[in-house]
Protein backbone atom coordinates (compact mmCIF):
# COMPACT_ATOMS: atom_id res chain seq x y z
CA UNK A 1 0.00 0.00 0.00
CA UNK A 2 1.38 3.45 -0.92
CA UNK A 3 1.85 5.50 2.23
CA UNK A 4 -0.46 8.48 2.57
CA UNK A 5 2.19 10.50 4.36
CA UNK A 6 4.68 12.77 2.64
CA UNK A 7 7.16 13.31 5.48
CA UNK A 8 10.15 11.18 6.44
CA UNK A 9 12.57 11.36 9.34
CA UNK A 10 16.16 11.71 8.14
CA UNK A 11 18.03 12.44 11.35
CA UNK A 12 17.79 11.92 15.09
CA UNK A 13 19.85 13.19 17.98
CA UNK A 14 19.71 12.81 21.73
CA UNK A 15 21.89 13.50 24.75
CA UNK A 16 23.96 11.43 27.16
CA UNK A 17 21.18 10.47 29.54
CA UNK A 18 23.25 8.35 31.91
CA UNK A 19 26.13 10.84 32.13
CA UNK A 20 23.82 13.79 32.61
CA UNK A 21 21.88 11.88 35.25
CA UNK A 22 25.08 11.38 37.25
CA UNK A 23 25.99 15.07 36.87
CA UNK A 24 22.51 16.16 37.98
CA UNK A 25 22.63 13.85 40.97
CA UNK A 26 25.89 15.40 42.11
CA UNK A 27 24.47 18.92 41.67
CA UNK A 28 26.66 19.70 38.67
CA UNK A 29 24.24 19.84 35.73
CA UNK A 30 26.28 20.77 32.67
CA UNK A 31 23.75 23.11 31.03
CA UNK A 32 20.11 24.22 30.95
CA UNK A 33 17.11 23.03 28.93
CA UNK A 34 18.25 24.93 25.83
CA UNK A 35 21.76 23.56 26.11
CA UNK A 36 20.52 19.97 25.95
CA UNK A 37 18.54 20.91 22.86
CA UNK A 38 21.69 22.31 21.23
CA UNK A 39 23.58 19.05 21.79
CA UNK A 40 20.76 16.95 20.34
CA UNK A 41 20.35 19.37 17.43
CA UNK A 42 23.98 19.12 16.34
CA UNK A 43 23.88 15.33 16.62
CA UNK A 44 20.72 15.15 14.52
CA UNK A 45 22.25 17.33 11.78
CA UNK A 46 25.34 15.12 11.73
CA UNK A 47 23.16 12.00 11.68
CA UNK A 48 21.18 13.29 8.70
CA UNK A 49 24.20 14.82 6.98
CA UNK A 50 22.39 18.07 6.30
CA UNK A 51 23.25 21.65 7.19
CA UNK A 52 21.55 24.01 9.60
CA UNK A 53 20.90 26.27 6.59
CA UNK A 54 18.62 23.60 5.13
CA UNK A 55 16.11 23.98 7.94
CA UNK A 56 13.04 26.04 7.08
CA UNK A 57 10.63 24.85 9.79
CA UNK A 58 10.82 24.49 13.57
CA UNK A 59 8.60 22.63 16.04
CA UNK A 60 9.48 23.19 19.67
CA UNK A 61 8.53 20.83 22.48
CA UNK A 62 7.51 22.15 25.91
CA UNK A 63 9.03 23.32 28.21
CA UNK A 64 11.17 25.16 25.65
CA UNK A 65 9.80 28.42 24.27
CA UNK A 66 9.74 28.68 20.49
CA UNK A 67 11.25 32.13 20.15
CA UNK A 68 14.14 31.48 22.54
CA UNK A 69 14.84 28.09 20.99
CA UNK A 70 15.08 29.67 17.52
CA UNK A 71 17.36 32.34 18.92
CA UNK A 72 19.67 29.87 20.68
CA UNK A 73 19.90 27.63 17.61
CA UNK A 74 20.21 30.60 15.26
CA UNK A 75 17.26 29.60 13.10
CA UNK A 76 15.06 31.97 11.10
CA UNK A 77 12.31 29.78 9.67
CA UNK A 78 9.22 30.21 7.53
CA UNK A 79 7.01 27.83 9.56
CA UNK A 80 6.90 27.11 13.28
CA UNK A 81 4.74 25.45 15.87
CA UNK A 82 5.03 24.10 19.38
CA UNK A 83 3.47 21.47 21.57
CA UNK A 84 4.12 17.96 22.84
CA UNK A 85 5.64 14.82 21.37
CA UNK A 86 2.18 13.51 20.44
CA UNK A 87 1.51 16.48 18.16
CA UNK A 88 4.99 16.96 16.70
CA UNK A 89 5.02 14.50 13.80
CA UNK A 90 1.42 15.33 12.90
CA UNK A 91 2.17 19.05 12.72
CA UNK A 92 5.31 18.45 10.68
CA UNK A 93 3.43 16.22 8.24
CA UNK A 94 0.68 18.82 7.89
CA UNK A 95 3.18 21.63 7.26
CA UNK A 96 4.99 19.54 4.65
CA UNK A 97 1.78 18.49 2.92
CA UNK A 98 0.67 22.11 2.81
CA UNK A 99 4.01 23.18 1.37
CA UNK A 100 4.84 25.55 4.22
CA UNK A 101 8.18 23.89 4.91
CA UNK A 102 10.27 21.04 3.59
CA UNK A 103 12.92 20.52 6.28
CA UNK A 104 11.68 20.79 9.85
CA UNK A 105 13.59 20.41 13.11
CA UNK A 106 11.55 19.01 16.02
CA UNK A 107 13.37 20.20 19.12
CA UNK A 108 12.95 19.14 22.74
CA UNK A 109 15.07 20.04 25.76
CA UNK A 110 14.34 19.74 29.46
CA UNK A 111 16.26 20.45 32.66
CA UNK A 112 13.48 19.04 34.83
CA UNK A 113 15.90 17.13 37.07
CA UNK A 114 18.38 19.91 37.79
CA UNK A 115 15.65 22.56 37.91
CA UNK A 116 13.61 20.50 40.38
CA UNK A 117 10.42 20.48 38.31
CA UNK A 118 7.58 19.31 40.56
CA UNK A 119 5.09 16.77 39.25
CA UNK A 120 3.19 16.76 42.54
CA UNK A 121 2.73 18.81 45.69
CA UNK A 122 2.54 22.60 45.94
CA UNK A 123 3.06 24.22 42.54
CA UNK A 124 2.83 20.99 40.55
CA UNK A 125 3.59 21.42 36.85
CA UNK A 126 0.88 21.47 34.19
CA UNK A 127 -1.77 22.36 36.81
CA UNK A 128 -3.53 24.81 34.54
CA UNK A 129 -3.68 22.39 31.62
CA UNK A 130 -4.68 19.32 33.60
CA UNK A 131 -6.76 20.56 36.51
CA UNK A 132 -6.95 17.12 38.09
CA UNK A 133 -3.26 17.35 39.04
CA UNK A 134 -4.04 20.20 41.43
CA UNK A 135 -7.77 20.21 42.06
CA UNK A 136 -7.80 17.79 44.97
CA UNK A 137 -5.07 19.36 47.10
CA UNK A 138 -7.34 19.95 50.16
CA UNK A 139 -7.27 16.16 50.66
CA UNK A 140 -3.55 15.91 49.96
CA UNK A 141 -4.26 14.30 46.61
CA UNK A 142 -1.65 15.38 44.07
CA UNK A 143 0.75 14.18 41.37
CA UNK A 144 0.44 12.41 38.09
CA UNK A 145 1.59 9.30 39.92
CA UNK A 146 -1.47 9.38 42.17
CA UNK A 147 -3.78 9.69 39.16
CA UNK A 148 -2.14 6.64 37.60
CA UNK A 149 -2.26 4.81 40.94
CA UNK A 150 -6.05 5.28 40.98
CA UNK A 151 -6.22 3.93 37.45
CA UNK A 152 -3.91 1.02 38.27
CA UNK A 153 -5.92 -0.10 41.31
CA UNK A 154 -9.17 -0.21 39.38
CA UNK A 155 -7.91 -1.53 36.05
CA UNK A 156 -5.78 -4.31 37.51
CA UNK A 157 -8.39 -5.40 40.06
CA UNK A 158 -11.22 -5.54 37.53
CA UNK A 159 -9.04 -7.54 35.15
CA UNK A 160 -7.70 -10.05 37.63
CA UNK A 161 -4.10 -8.80 37.62
CA UNK A 162 -1.88 -8.80 40.68
CA UNK A 163 1.14 -6.61 41.42
CA UNK A 164 3.44 -8.92 39.48
CA UNK A 165 1.96 -7.69 36.21
CA UNK A 166 3.31 -4.18 36.75
CA UNK A 167 6.46 -5.73 38.18
CA UNK A 168 7.03 -7.64 34.95
CA UNK A 169 6.67 -4.40 32.97
CA UNK A 170 9.44 -2.84 35.05
CA UNK A 171 11.60 -5.98 34.83
CA UNK A 172 11.15 -6.38 31.06
CA UNK A 173 12.03 -2.75 30.37
CA UNK A 174 15.08 -3.00 32.59
CA UNK A 175 16.23 -6.01 30.58
CA UNK A 176 16.06 -3.85 27.46
CA UNK A 177 17.83 -0.98 29.22
CA UNK A 178 20.70 -3.24 30.22
CA UNK A 179 21.62 -3.52 26.54
CA UNK A 180 21.32 0.26 25.99
CA UNK A 181 24.52 2.05 27.03
CA UNK A 182 22.65 5.36 27.16
CA UNK A 183 20.01 4.17 29.65
CA UNK A 184 20.12 5.72 33.11
CA UNK A 185 19.16 2.50 34.89
CA UNK A 186 21.50 -0.38 34.06
CA UNK A 187 21.45 -2.44 37.25
CA UNK A 188 19.71 -5.79 37.27
CA UNK A 189 16.10 -5.62 38.46
CA UNK A 190 14.28 -8.77 39.54
CA UNK A 191 10.64 -9.23 40.41
CA UNK A 192 11.73 -9.62 44.04
CA UNK A 193 13.54 -6.27 43.88
CA UNK A 194 10.35 -4.78 42.49
CA UNK A 195 8.12 -6.27 45.17
CA UNK A 196 10.53 -5.14 47.90
CA UNK A 197 10.76 -1.55 46.63
CA UNK A 198 9.09 1.25 48.57
CA UNK A 199 5.67 2.45 47.61
CA UNK A 200 5.10 6.10 46.76
CA UNK A 201 1.37 6.23 46.19
CA UNK A 202 -0.03 2.73 46.67
CA UNK A 203 -0.49 0.62 44.68
CA UNK A 204 2.44 2.14 42.73
CA UNK A 205 6.03 1.60 43.79
CA UNK A 206 9.30 3.32 43.03
CA UNK A 207 9.96 1.14 39.96
CA UNK A 208 6.54 1.97 38.50
CA UNK A 209 7.67 5.59 38.17
CA UNK A 210 9.58 7.28 35.39
CA UNK A 211 13.20 8.45 35.72
CA UNK A 212 13.06 12.26 35.88
CA UNK A 213 16.18 13.43 34.08
CA UNK A 214 17.68 16.27 32.08
CA UNK A 215 18.12 15.83 28.35
CA UNK A 216 17.33 16.82 24.82
CA UNK A 217 15.97 15.16 21.69
CA UNK A 218 15.84 16.36 18.08
CA UNK A 219 14.25 14.77 15.01
CA UNK A 220 14.67 16.14 11.50
CA UNK A 221 11.57 15.66 9.37
CA UNK A 222 11.68 16.45 5.66
CA UNK A 223 9.50 16.09 2.60
CA UNK A 224 9.99 12.93 0.57
CA UNK A 225 11.08 15.18 -2.31
CA UNK A 226 13.80 16.81 -0.19
CA UNK A 227 15.02 13.40 0.94
CA UNK A 228 15.16 12.16 -2.66
CA UNK A 229 17.03 15.22 -3.89
CA UNK A 230 19.61 14.89 -1.12
CA UNK A 231 19.89 11.14 -1.46
CA UNK A 232 18.64 10.64 2.13
CA UNK A 233 15.77 8.28 1.42
CA UNK A 234 17.57 4.99 2.05
CA UNK A 235 18.27 5.71 5.72
CA UNK A 236 15.03 7.58 6.26
CA UNK A 237 12.12 6.37 8.35
CA UNK A 238 8.54 7.13 7.48
CA UNK A 239 5.54 7.42 9.78
CA UNK A 240 2.94 5.58 7.69
CA UNK A 241 -0.09 7.32 9.16
CA UNK A 242 -1.40 8.89 12.34
CA UNK A 243 -4.14 7.86 14.74
CA UNK A 244 -5.28 10.59 17.10
CA UNK A 245 -8.26 10.68 19.43
CA UNK A 246 -8.61 12.75 22.58
CA UNK A 247 -10.74 12.32 25.67
CA UNK A 248 -10.99 15.68 27.39
CA UNK A 249 -14.67 15.50 28.39
CA UNK A 250 -14.89 15.06 32.18
CA UNK A 251 -11.11 14.80 32.37
CA UNK A 252 -10.77 16.56 35.74
CA UNK A 253 -13.28 14.32 37.49
CA UNK A 254 -11.42 11.37 35.96
CA UNK A 255 -14.37 9.67 34.25
CA UNK A 256 -12.47 8.83 31.02
CA UNK A 257 -9.56 7.55 33.10
CA UNK A 258 -11.43 5.50 35.71
CA UNK A 259 -14.60 4.45 33.91
CA UNK A 260 -13.27 4.06 30.34
CA UNK A 261 -9.52 3.54 30.90
CA UNK A 262 -9.22 5.82 27.83
CA UNK A 263 -10.17 2.82 25.69
CA UNK A 264 -12.59 4.68 23.40
CA UNK A 265 -9.66 6.94 22.47
CA UNK A 266 -7.33 3.97 22.00
CA UNK A 267 -9.84 2.20 19.80
CA UNK A 268 -10.59 5.24 17.65
CA UNK A 269 -6.91 6.08 17.14
CA UNK A 270 -5.90 2.48 16.45
CA UNK A 271 -8.66 1.86 13.94
CA UNK A 272 -7.95 5.13 12.16
CA UNK A 273 -4.28 4.16 11.89
CA UNK A 274 -5.24 0.72 10.62
CA UNK A 275 -7.42 2.28 7.92
CA UNK A 276 -4.56 4.54 6.83
CA UNK A 277 -1.88 1.84 6.80
CA UNK A 278 -3.68 -1.49 6.34
CA UNK A 279 -1.51 -2.69 9.23
CA UNK A 280 -2.78 -4.17 12.47
CA UNK A 281 -1.35 -5.53 15.72
CA UNK A 282 -0.17 -8.75 14.03
CA UNK A 283 2.13 -6.73 11.76
CA UNK A 284 4.03 -4.98 14.56
CA UNK A 285 7.58 -6.14 15.30
CA UNK A 286 8.31 -3.79 18.21
CA UNK A 287 6.22 -1.40 20.24
CA UNK A 288 7.09 1.83 22.03
CA UNK A 289 4.57 3.05 24.61
CA UNK A 290 4.66 6.34 26.52
CA UNK A 291 5.34 5.05 30.03
CA UNK A 292 5.47 7.78 32.62
CA UNK A 293 4.14 4.93 34.78
CA UNK A 294 4.23 1.18 34.26
CA UNK A 295 0.43 0.94 34.18
CA UNK A 296 0.34 2.67 30.80
CA UNK A 297 1.57 -0.59 29.29
CA UNK A 298 -1.26 -3.02 30.15
CA UNK A 299 -3.95 -0.41 29.53
CA UNK A 300 -2.60 0.47 26.08
CA UNK A 301 -1.76 -3.10 25.08
CA UNK A 302 -5.44 -3.88 25.47
CA UNK A 303 -6.69 -0.56 24.13
CA UNK A 304 -4.65 -0.82 20.93
CA UNK A 305 -5.81 -4.38 20.30
CA UNK A 306 -2.65 -6.37 21.09
CA UNK A 307 -4.63 -8.38 23.64
CA UNK A 308 -7.87 -8.09 25.61
CA UNK A 309 -8.35 -6.55 29.04
CA UNK A 310 -9.05 -9.94 30.61
CA UNK A 311 -5.94 -11.48 29.03
CA UNK A 312 -3.49 -8.63 29.53
CA UNK A 313 -2.01 -10.02 32.74
CA UNK A 314 -1.19 -13.37 31.16
CA UNK A 315 0.09 -11.63 28.04
CA UNK A 316 2.58 -9.58 30.05
CA UNK A 317 3.56 -12.38 32.45
CA UNK A 318 4.35 -14.62 29.45
CA UNK A 319 7.44 -12.47 28.86
CA UNK A 320 6.07 -11.01 25.61
CA UNK A 321 7.51 -7.56 26.30
CA UNK A 322 11.07 -8.72 26.99
CA UNK A 323 14.01 -8.84 24.59
CA UNK A 324 13.26 -11.78 22.31
CA UNK A 325 9.61 -11.79 23.35
CA UNK A 326 6.80 -11.82 20.83
CA UNK A 327 6.20 -8.08 21.24
CA UNK A 328 9.39 -6.38 22.46
CA UNK A 329 8.15 -3.19 24.12
CA UNK A 330 10.04 -0.05 25.08
CA UNK A 331 13.23 -1.46 23.66
CA UNK A 332 15.41 1.40 24.92
CA UNK A 333 14.20 0.87 28.49
CA UNK A 334 11.55 3.56 28.04
CA UNK A 335 10.78 6.23 30.59
CA UNK A 336 11.06 3.69 33.39
CA UNK A 337 14.68 2.77 32.74
CA UNK A 338 16.20 4.88 29.95
CA UNK A 339 15.11 8.46 30.73
CA UNK A 340 11.92 10.52 30.99
CA UNK A 341 12.01 12.47 27.76
CA UNK A 342 8.23 12.87 27.57
CA UNK A 343 7.79 10.58 24.58
CA UNK A 344 10.50 12.16 22.43
CA UNK A 345 12.99 9.43 23.26
CA UNK A 346 10.49 6.79 22.14
CA UNK A 347 10.34 8.42 18.71
CA UNK A 348 14.13 8.25 18.41
CA UNK A 349 14.18 4.62 19.52
CA UNK A 350 11.54 3.78 16.91
CA UNK A 351 13.72 5.33 14.20
CA UNK A 352 16.81 3.47 15.35
CA UNK A 353 15.00 0.15 15.45
CA UNK A 354 13.59 0.57 11.94
CA UNK A 355 17.02 1.57 10.63
CA UNK A 356 18.59 -1.45 12.30
CA UNK A 357 20.90 0.86 14.26
CA UNK A 358 19.89 -0.08 17.81
CA UNK A 359 23.05 -2.00 18.61
CA UNK A 360 22.83 -4.78 21.18
CA UNK A 361 19.12 -4.15 21.73
CA UNK A 362 18.21 -4.33 18.05
CA UNK A 363 15.00 -6.28 17.42
CA UNK A 364 15.63 -8.65 14.49
CA UNK A 365 13.65 -7.68 11.39
CA UNK A 366 12.05 -4.64 12.99
CA UNK A 367 10.09 -3.78 9.87
CA UNK A 368 7.14 -2.10 11.56
CA UNK A 369 7.59 -0.27 14.86
CA UNK A 370 4.54 1.28 16.48
CA UNK A 371 4.55 4.19 18.90
CA UNK A 372 1.59 5.10 21.10
CA UNK A 373 0.90 7.58 23.88
CA UNK A 374 -2.24 8.39 25.86
CA UNK A 375 -1.12 11.02 28.35
CA UNK A 376 -4.12 12.47 30.16
CA UNK A 377 -6.42 10.99 27.53
CA UNK A 378 -4.74 12.41 24.43
CA UNK A 379 -4.23 9.30 22.37
CA UNK A 380 -1.69 9.33 19.55
CA UNK A 381 -0.25 6.43 17.61
CA UNK A 382 1.81 5.88 14.49
CA UNK A 383 3.66 3.06 12.73
CA UNK A 384 7.17 3.57 11.41
CA UNK A 385 8.73 1.77 8.44
CA UNK A 386 11.78 2.45 6.32
CA UNK A 387 11.39 5.34 3.91
CA UNK A 388 13.45 3.48 1.34
CA UNK A 389 11.52 2.89 -1.86
CA UNK A 390 10.01 -0.56 -1.43
CA UNK B 1 -7.78 21.08 64.33
CA UNK B 2 -6.22 19.63 61.17
CA UNK B 3 -4.70 21.88 58.56
CA UNK B 4 -5.14 21.38 54.81
CA UNK B 5 -4.03 23.03 51.57
CA UNK B 6 -6.49 25.61 50.26
CA UNK B 7 -8.92 24.67 47.51
CA UNK B 8 -8.65 26.36 44.11
CA UNK B 9 -10.48 29.65 44.21
CA UNK B 10 -11.61 30.16 40.62
CA UNK B 11 -14.76 32.11 39.79
CA UNK B 12 -16.96 29.00 39.91
CA UNK B 13 -15.09 27.30 42.76
CA UNK B 14 -16.09 29.93 45.30
CA UNK B 15 -19.84 29.16 45.28
CA UNK B 16 -19.01 25.45 45.33
CA UNK B 17 -17.08 25.84 48.59
CA UNK B 18 -19.70 28.19 50.04
CA UNK B 19 -22.24 25.38 49.66
CA UNK B 20 -19.85 22.93 51.33
CA UNK B 21 -19.39 25.37 54.20
CA UNK B 22 -23.17 25.58 54.52
CA UNK B 23 -23.25 21.81 54.94
CA UNK B 24 -23.96 20.16 51.58
CA UNK B 25 -22.11 19.62 48.31
CA UNK B 26 -23.98 21.20 45.39
CA UNK B 27 -23.16 20.68 41.72
CA UNK B 28 -24.30 22.74 38.79
CA UNK B 29 -27.27 21.38 36.84
CA UNK B 30 -28.16 22.50 33.34
CA UNK B 31 -31.69 23.87 33.06
CA UNK B 32 -32.31 23.03 29.36
CA UNK B 33 -30.78 19.53 29.35
CA UNK B 34 -30.50 18.45 33.00
CA UNK B 35 -26.80 17.52 32.75
CA UNK B 36 -24.70 17.76 35.93
CA UNK B 37 -20.99 18.32 35.96
CA UNK B 38 -17.89 18.63 38.11
CA UNK B 39 -15.63 20.55 38.54
CA UNK B 40 -17.63 23.79 38.44
CA UNK B 41 -17.39 25.84 35.26
CA UNK B 42 -19.08 28.53 33.21
CA UNK B 43 -21.41 26.41 31.07
CA UNK B 44 -22.91 22.98 30.57
CA UNK B 45 -20.26 20.84 28.83
CA UNK B 46 -23.02 18.79 27.24
CA UNK B 47 -25.14 21.49 25.52
CA UNK B 48 -23.05 24.65 26.25
CA UNK B 49 -26.01 26.34 27.94
CA UNK B 50 -25.04 29.06 30.38
CA UNK B 51 -28.34 28.68 32.20
CA UNK B 52 -27.95 26.44 35.24
CA UNK B 53 -28.59 26.21 38.96
CA UNK B 54 -26.72 24.82 41.95
CA UNK B 55 -28.47 21.66 43.15
CA UNK B 56 -27.57 19.51 46.19
CA UNK B 57 -26.15 16.02 45.92
CA UNK B 58 -27.83 13.10 47.64
CA UNK B 59 -24.46 12.34 49.24
CA UNK B 60 -24.21 8.70 48.20
CA UNK B 61 -22.02 6.99 45.65
CA UNK B 62 -20.03 3.91 44.64
CA UNK B 63 -16.32 3.41 45.33
CA UNK B 64 -14.35 3.27 42.06
CA UNK B 65 -10.80 3.24 43.40
CA UNK B 66 -8.50 4.50 46.14
CA UNK B 67 -4.85 5.22 46.76
CA UNK B 68 -2.72 5.48 49.86
CA UNK B 69 -0.03 8.15 49.92
CA UNK B 70 3.07 6.82 51.63
CA UNK B 71 5.09 9.87 50.57
CA UNK B 72 4.34 13.29 52.05
CA UNK B 73 3.73 15.94 49.38
CA UNK B 74 2.31 18.72 51.56
CA UNK B 75 3.80 19.59 54.94
CA UNK B 76 0.27 19.99 56.30
CA UNK B 77 -0.83 16.51 55.17
CA UNK B 78 1.56 13.91 56.57
CA UNK B 79 1.55 10.43 55.01
CA UNK B 80 0.14 7.89 55.20
CA UNK B 81 -3.38 8.85 54.15
CA UNK B 82 -5.96 7.43 51.78
CA UNK B 83 -7.98 9.21 49.10
CA UNK B 84 -10.98 7.65 47.37
CA UNK B 85 -12.61 8.19 43.98
CA UNK B 86 -16.37 7.79 44.23
CA UNK B 87 -18.95 8.04 41.49
CA UNK B 88 -21.86 9.99 42.95
CA UNK B 89 -25.42 8.76 42.48
CA UNK B 90 -25.84 11.84 40.25
CA UNK B 91 -22.97 10.78 37.94
CA UNK B 92 -19.86 12.96 38.38
CA UNK B 93 -16.90 11.47 40.26
CA UNK B 94 -15.70 13.24 43.43
CA UNK B 95 -12.34 12.60 45.05
CA UNK B 96 -11.98 12.98 48.81
CA UNK B 97 -10.24 11.35 51.75
CA UNK B 98 -11.62 8.62 53.98
CA UNK B 99 -11.11 7.54 57.57
CA UNK B 100 -11.66 3.89 56.61
CA UNK B 101 -8.64 1.58 56.75
CA UNK B 102 -7.68 0.93 53.12
CA UNK B 103 -7.61 -2.86 53.58
CA UNK B 104 -11.32 -2.76 54.45
CA UNK B 105 -12.26 -1.15 51.12
CA UNK B 106 -13.53 -2.97 48.02
CA UNK B 107 -14.28 -1.58 44.58
CA UNK B 108 -18.05 -1.16 44.30
CA UNK B 109 -18.59 -0.39 48.00
CA UNK B 110 -21.49 1.99 48.68
CA UNK B 111 -20.14 5.24 50.14
CA UNK B 112 -21.62 8.27 51.85
CA UNK B 113 -20.40 11.86 52.28
CA UNK B 114 -19.25 13.08 55.68
CA UNK B 115 -18.40 16.69 56.52
CA UNK B 116 -15.64 17.88 58.83
CA UNK B 117 -13.92 21.05 59.92
CA UNK B 118 -10.31 21.99 59.21
CA UNK B 119 -8.25 25.13 58.80
CA UNK B 120 -6.34 26.18 55.73
CA UNK B 121 -2.67 27.13 55.70
CA UNK B 122 -3.60 30.71 56.63
CA UNK B 123 -5.51 29.47 59.70
CA UNK B 124 -8.87 30.27 58.11
CA UNK B 125 -11.72 27.82 58.73
CA UNK B 126 -12.27 25.30 55.95
CA UNK B 127 -15.15 22.83 55.78
CA UNK B 128 -14.27 19.67 53.85
CA UNK B 129 -16.05 16.52 52.87
CA UNK B 130 -14.84 12.94 52.89
CA UNK B 131 -16.19 9.60 51.74
CA UNK B 132 -17.00 6.83 54.22
CA UNK B 133 -18.31 3.31 53.64
CA UNK B 134 -22.07 3.42 54.30
CA UNK B 135 -23.19 1.14 57.10
CA UNK B 136 -26.21 -1.04 56.59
Amino acid sequence: MTPITESVIVGVGDTDYAQDWALCRSGKARTDAYGYAVTAFKRALADANISKDDIDGLYVGAPLAYERTAEVLGLDVQWASSGDSAQALLDAEAAIQAGYAQCIALVYGNDQRSAGTAYGGPGASYGDQFLSYVYYEPWGFTSQGALYALLARRYLTLNGCDERVLGEVAVAQRLHARTNPNAVMQAELTIDDYLASRSIVEPLRLFDYTIINDGGVVLLVVSEEFAKTRNLLDRSVRPLGFGRSDMNKNATNLAPRLLDFYHPGHTAAASSLQEQTSLGPEDIDALQIYDSFSVHIPVMLAGLGFTKDKDVGDFILSGALRPGGRLPTNTSGGHLSESYMQGWGHLVESVRQVRGEAGARQVPQARHVQYASDVAGKVFTTIFRTGKTQ
Amino acid sequence: MITRPKPRSGYYDKPFWEHVKAGQVHLQQCIPCGHRWYPPGPACPSCNSETWTWEPLSGTGILLSWVTFTKTYFPSVPAPYTVTAVQTAEGPILLADTTAEPHTLTIGDPMVLRYYEATDEDSQPLTLYGWEPSRG
